[in-house]
């Protein structure tokens, strides 16, 4: 081929990948993104950033999801902002006060009302969906009802609210869904019902089964709703039956979904022990499908995942594929 | 008209263009019509491009944009809830931006500073920036924002103060604003302490005599006549209170006052009222110096310490009539806390205090005392001094005449210290800084033969987890090290299981005698499990918990698991709850590694230089020691004078700064020194090496002033000899020492006839103490002296500067927000009232271009001959070359019916044939010639003839033809050849 006619094609060629670069210009950070629909990974959206503004987070921690497919997320500026499943902003309202900590998660109770683990007050919150504080329970103590530590909420289908706790006594306690005490097991340690940071539970009430994160083992541990152990799930490792540091429960159309603050995945356990390789998504990162120290997940009613990027201070919303 | 000229004179160039076209038509070198006016046409378009380019031709275009940057006050003097205020304002405002509109948001007190940059949507949320509070300079904000004005838009400038500008010059960046086409809206924030009470001044001779009264004046500023009560310390000790009756003003108070030992003293006033808005302000300061014998201050670390040197140094110096000192003994509970109560003294004994005992600030003071004040220092060693008391890497150890860092031994007991460092939530947002901050402190205290190592939750490594961020390492130059502390950003870690494995098994490799954990957290990480507080344990590791702003306080759950770790790993549990106390935390953390530079042997001590600290005392006198702290000597001029076994300096001293410091690492009672507390030399001795320290200059005999004007200090000396003659030509040397304790050196100019002046940096609120040294023809002195900003000058203006701010809004033609119709303003913020912003683009160099690319264009048309049959050839050729065109679908179509005509021909000519052999005889069928073709031409002689016979001749034309060609090709070749191509 002739000199010219190479100039040309390459011309062509430079003016080629100008014009597909074009797309990839707009504005990095902090606005929603709406990715291309169909990815690989499933990533629908994400949105956040750090920031003190709406929209913005300084770590995000918890989440929950209300009837209307509305995401609440919690985080380390003590405030609770309310989303629709798009990423936009609705509503914001703060915690009584983050004097001395932080909260760590959010639920939403039979009512469909916003819980919230205020941890260092030793106590959980509950708000209406447009942020009106109802009531409280839990006070300083290691007796039955009293926290050190509340970090994990989950609700069962009669409405009983399981909280995890850690701090020294570590252990899971239920309440009525007004927040009476039931019963409670486990202390701190590593033996089998033993826990070492109990971060979150999960309940599947149609096989009688309770899920703890026992974070700081790399382990989760099951239950009868009794409180009656049955089995380990887990240990330390990025291996496919490995965890690190599981934060995160979610029990979702008969999965159980951890996410693994240490190995920055969420990803699918096998509840019987098998050892069967699940789901999973996301990996240590910074971009979009990448997670850093991720702290919680929950799902909604049309099956898309919501997942509290803490260290990335945004929220990503993916589908399984 | 979308373009302008610079230098439009040049367009008469545009003459030429008539002329080109007359020549044109004059003359047209045998072209055509078509070809001459596209010619004609390009000369025109390269004269137009060159006159334009010649006139600087600029493409104008103008712009509706408004981009306005809104300049928040955040002194002190803002009152938060008018703060919070005017952010409202800003939000709703903005909520009316268009489309062409942007804001951005600039912070300002005594600096200056880019919150957010130009945006839409707009909204103030919180604020990010720090800037120093103490000071307002609107000057600043004004100068940022102007800097910060993208080109070409309409520029506004929304100033949120209260106009009382403690530093700059607002005016002048007005008019800078106005001149750069800039409008400043003014919103003044309305200040309503209207009731305020202010302690203005406390003034007071700057040097007295002993004995000699005075009066300590209280000046007080007050809003309203009212009653209020006047408390008046002197350096922190209750000397008067007085109800006093205030009237509106200015209002002055005397308390008389007499002063019996030498020394500087701190006079404050505080001024109470059960009325006053604005506490900050109602307390001032003023400083006078008494003259008199030489002070001496002993600090023991415990009585047992000083109980034999006090005594004899009260015998050997203060019993002593000529150039003699009192001495006087503190515990550690009263150690002086201000530059002014050590310059109470002229020499400091400190005997086996750990360098734990004192703040930061009064370790940079002792510094400070010697180099700045001419104040003696002796360090009297022990088992809580020199290196194993912490003072490696300290400003004490700056002032002293050894180092505690001992490179040279060959053999030498070293530590190793591993830190955890665990994100802290502090409520200010500032937990990592104060983490690393105080890991570098660690680092600091260690010598370059520890070990040090950090390990937190990150992804340094790639994997994100437990790690060591800094590999357990020799502590060797430091700035490595110290460096790398302040780039790690160390995350969240859950539990302190397996970070405390790892710093276990971390420190088991590396060979130390002493090895230490800290943890830094703010204690919400579970507890480690299993056996790893066990293991620690037997590998004699020890660790320590240090509670940054814990959740739930003392009393909250955090601190009684660290406490609980801190107890089961031999260490100490601190809670902090003020991060400015971690560095005293981190000095008596890292001397626990420290302690294996004690050598405890009794030996000789060896004098190796006489020195006037020895005079008199024979060198083998000395009674031998039974240990000491391992120093290294610092080079000259350091003098050691007496040495160890081991060569280690014992005594040492040097000159620093205007003072003189001395080193004795043994001690001085009767554990190491039990043979020297019954010598019968032991108080001479002490009492040489004490007085050698001690600060001698003579009192000064001039006056020396010191006030504060605005940011500046300034110092006056005015010299005036007994007789009332002025002194000239003075040699003076100053020093000013600021409340952060940074010594300023002063300049002094003769101003007038025995008048001297020097200035110096007062921009901080608290205590400046100056020290001046003079010599003359008279003989030598020096003068202390001292001045006060008790407050914020933030705090002295409690109504809104409504002239600065109207002043400045009417130099720049904007408009002044009134407080009582915000609401009603608010659109008229992004106002579109300036003429719309021209933006010059110059073209000259595109039409420069265009001209040159016209050029070639323009020979081409009159010199090259492009017909249409070369265009069609050079087509066919591209066409042939490039396989991705598409061929002439032609050619194959008419081939395919010559093909056709060809079969058809033959098969007809077949048949023909067989047609006649059917009919034919056997004789006709051999002679008859084959019959025509229907349709087919009748023979002749142009046709083709029968293979057998010769072929026809070509045409002589087409012969000639080829002929000529070939003819020129080779004539061709033949001139290519000659000439060598």
């Amino acid at each position: 081929m002739h000199g010219w006619a190479r100039r040309l094609l390459a011309a062509f060629g430079v003016l080629f990948l100008a014009l597909l670069s074009l797309p990839g210009c707009g504005p990095e950070g902090a606005a929603a993104v709406e990715p291309a629909a169909g990815r690989p990974d499933g990533l629908v959206t994400w949105w956040g950033g750090r920031g003190a503004i709406s929209g913005r987070f300084q770590s995000p921690r918890g989440l929950a999801v209300d009837r209307q497919g509305n995401v609440y997320v919690v985080d380390l500026s003590c405030r609770v902002q309310k989303f629709t499943p798009d990423g936009r902003h609705l509503l914001t309202w703060t915690l009584p006060s983050n004097q001395i900590g932080n909260p760590e998660d959010l639920a939403t109770d039979r009512d469909g009302n916003i819980l919230v683990t205020d941890t260092h007050y030793y106590r959980i919150l509950r708000y209406s969906t447009e942020g009106k504080l109802l009531n409280m329970f839990g006070a300083r103590g290691e007796g039955p009802g009293e926290f050190i530590f509340p970090v994990g909420l989950a609700v069962g289908k009669d409405g009983a609210i399981y909280v995890t706790e850690y701090g020294g006594n570590d252990r899971v306690q239920v309440f009525t869904s007004e927040g009476k005490f039931l019963r409670q097991w486990g202390k701190f340690g590593d033996a089998p019902g033993e826990f070492n940071r109990p971060q979150d539970v999960a309940v599947d009430d149609d096989r009688d089964r309770v899920y703890v994160a026992d974070a700081a083992n790399h382990r989760l541990q099951v239950f009868t709703r009794e409180g009656e152990f049955i089995r380990i799930l887990g240990g330390a490792g990025e291996g496919p039956s490995e965890l690190s540091y599981p934060y995160g429960l979610d029990w979702h159309q008969g999965r159980l979904i951890v996410t693994e603050y240490g190995n920055g995945r969420v990803r699918e356990v096998d509840v019987e022990g098998r050892g069967r390789a699940g789901l999973s998504w996301g990996r240590t990162g910074r971009d979009p499908g990448s997670l850093h120290t991720p702290w919680h997940t929950v799902h909604d009613a049309t099956g898309a995942c919501y997942v509290a990027d803490t260290d990335n201070h945004r929220i990503q919303k993916f589908r399984w594929k | 008209m979308p373009f302008s000229f610079v230098t439009p004179v040049a367009l008469a160039l545009l003459a030429v263009i008539p002329l080109a076209w007359w020549l044109a038509s004059r003359s047209r070198s045998g072209l055509d019509r078509w070809r001459s006016g596209i010619a004609t046409t390009l000369r025109t378009l390269i004269l137009l491009a060159l006159a334009g380019a010649i006139a600087e031709t600029q493409w104008v275009r103008s712009s509706d944009e408004l981009v306005l940057i809104a300049c928040l006050d955040v002194s002190k003097s803002i009152p938060e809830a008018r703060a919070k205020e005017a952010r409202e304002f800003l939000t709703e405002a903005a909520k009316r931006m268009t489309e062409h509109d942007k804001a951005s948001l600039i912070v300002f007190g005594g600096e200056a500073s880019m919150e957010t940059a130009p945006t839409r949507p707009f909204e103030v949320g919180q604020i990010a920036s720090i800037v120093p509070r103490d000071h307002t300079d609107i000057s600043s904000a004004l100068r940022l924002a102007l800097a910060a004005f993208p080109e070409g838009v309409q520029r506004r400038v929304l100033l949120i103060s209260d106009g009382n500008a403690s530093r700059g010059d607002a005016i002048a960046e007005a008019r800078a604003a106005k001149a750069a086409g800039v409008r400043i809206d003014v919103y003044p924030v309305p200040l309503d302490q209207k009731r305020d009470i202010l302690c203005e001044a406390v003034v007071c001779p700057s040097e007295v005599k002993k004995n000699e009264s005075f009066d300590a004046k209280v000046i007080v500023r007050s809003e309203e006549e009212t009653e209020a009560t006047i408390t008046l310390f002197r350096n922190g000790q209750l000397v008067g209170r007085e109800p006093v009756h205030l009237v509106k003003g200015k209002n002055a108070f005397l308390f008389p006052q007499k002063v019996v030992d030498q020394g500087m003293y701190e006079y404050q006033a505080v001024i109470e009222t059960g009325t006053d808005k604005v506490p900050e302000n109602n307390r001032a300061s003023g400083f006078s110096y008494v003259q008199g014998k030489p002070r001496v201050l002993v600090l023991a670390g415990s009585d047992a310490d000083a109980q034999f040197l006090v005594p004899a140094l009260k015998q050997e110096i203060e019993a002593v009539a000529e150039g003699g000192a009192n001495v006087e003994y503190r515990s550690l509970a009263n150690i002086p806390q201000s530059l002014a109560e050590f310059q109470n003294y002229d020499g400091l004994v400190l005997v086996n205090v750990n360098a734990g005992s004192f703040s930061p600030a009064q370790l940079q003071m002792l510094e400070s005392n010697v180099h700045d004040l001419g104040i003696g220092l002796v360090m009297v060693g022990g088992d809580d001094s020199f290196g194993a008391g912490g003072y490696l890497g300290t400003p004490v150890e700056r002032a002293l005449p050894v180092t505690m860092d001992l490179k040279q031994r060959e053999v030498m007991p070293n530590g190793a210290l591993a830190v955890v460092l665990h994100t802290c939530e502090l409520s200010d947002g500032r937990g990592n800084y104060w983490a690393k901050k105080i890991t570098q402190a660690a680092v600091e205290r260690l010598s370059s033969q520890d070990y040090a190592g950090v390990l937190d939750y990150g992804g340094t490594g790639g994997r994100w987890g437990e790690e060591w961020a800094i590999p357990m390492q020799l502590v060797g130059t430091k700035s490595g090290l110290l460096q790398a502390i302040a780039g790690l950003s160390p995350g969240d870690m859950p539990s302190f299981h397996t970070i405390l494995d790892m710093a276990e098994k971390g420190l088991k490799k590396v060979n130390a005698a002493l090895k230490h954990i800290i943890i830094i957290t703010d204690g919400d990480p579970s507890p480690p499990t299993g056996n790893v507080m066990a293991n620690l344990r037997a590998g004699k590791v020890t660790l320590s918990t240090v509670l940054i702003d814990a959740h739930g306080g003392r009393a909250g759950p955090c601190y009684q698991a660290m406490k609980k770790l801190a107890d089961e790993g031999g260490g100490s549990a601190y809670f902090c709850d003020d991060p400015n106390h971690l560095p005293q935390i981190f000095v008596k953390e890292a001397a626990l590694v420290r302690k294996g530079l004690l050598f405890e042997e009794e030996f000789k001590p060896k004098m190796v230089s006489s020195s006037e600290l020895l005079r008199g005392i024979p060198s083998g006198s000395f009674p031998s020691l039974k240990g000491y702290v391992a120093t290294t000597a610092k080079p000259a001029p350091a003098e050691v004078s007496i040495i160890s076994h081991h060569q280690d300096p014992v005594l040492a001293q040097w000159q620093y700064g205007l003072g003189k410091s001395v080193a004795f690492t043994s001690d001085a009672k009767n554990r190491w020194a039990a043979n020297w507390v019954s010598w019968d030399a032991y108080a001479k001795f002490w009492g040489q090496v004490v007085r050698w320290t001690i600060r001698t200059a003579p009192p000064g005999q001039y006056r020396v002033t010191t006030t504060v004007q605005g940011s500046t200090g300034k110092v006056v000396l005015d010299a005036i000899d007994p007789e009332g003659r002025f002194v000239n030509f003075l040699t003076l040397k100053g020093v000013a020492v600021g409340p952060k304790l940074e010594g300023e050196d002063l300049q002094f100019q003769q101003v007038a006839p025995g008048r001297y002046e020097a200035q110096f940096d007062a921009s901080k609120v608290g205590s400046y103490l100056v020290n001046v040294g003079y010599q003359g023809p008279e003989g030598s002195g020096y003068h202390a002296s001292g001045v006060a900003i008790p407050y914020s000058p933030e705090y002295k203006d409690q109504t809104t500067n409504m002239g600065t701010l109207e002043q400045i809004a009417e130099i720049t033609r904007g408009k002044v927000f009134r407080p009582d119709r915000l609401r009603q303003e608010q659109s008229s913020l992004f106002r579109h009232d300036q003429k719309a912003f021209q933006r010059s683009q110059p073209l000259w160099p595109w039409l420069l271009v265009f001209a040159a690319c016209l050029f070639p264009l323009d020979i081409a048309v009159r010199r090259v001959i492009i017909e249409k049959k070369d265009m069609m050839a050079a087509w066919e050729k591209v066409r042939e070359r490039l396989p991705v065109l598409p061929k002439p679908a032609l050619v194959e179509k008419v081939d395919a019916r010559l093909s056709a005509l060809l079969s058809r021909k033959k098969a007809v000519r077949e048949e023909m044939e067989g047609r006649r052999v059917f009919n034919a005889t056997p004789e006709e069928l051999d002679k008859a010639p084959p019959p025509p073709i229907a349709g087919a031409p009748p023979p002749s002689a142009a046709s083709p003839a029968p293979p057998a016979a010769p072929a026809a001749p070509p045409p002589t034309a087409k012969k000639d033809d080829v002929d000529y060609t070939a003819r020129l090709l080779e004539a061709k070749r033949r001139a290519k050849k000659d000439k060598g191509v």
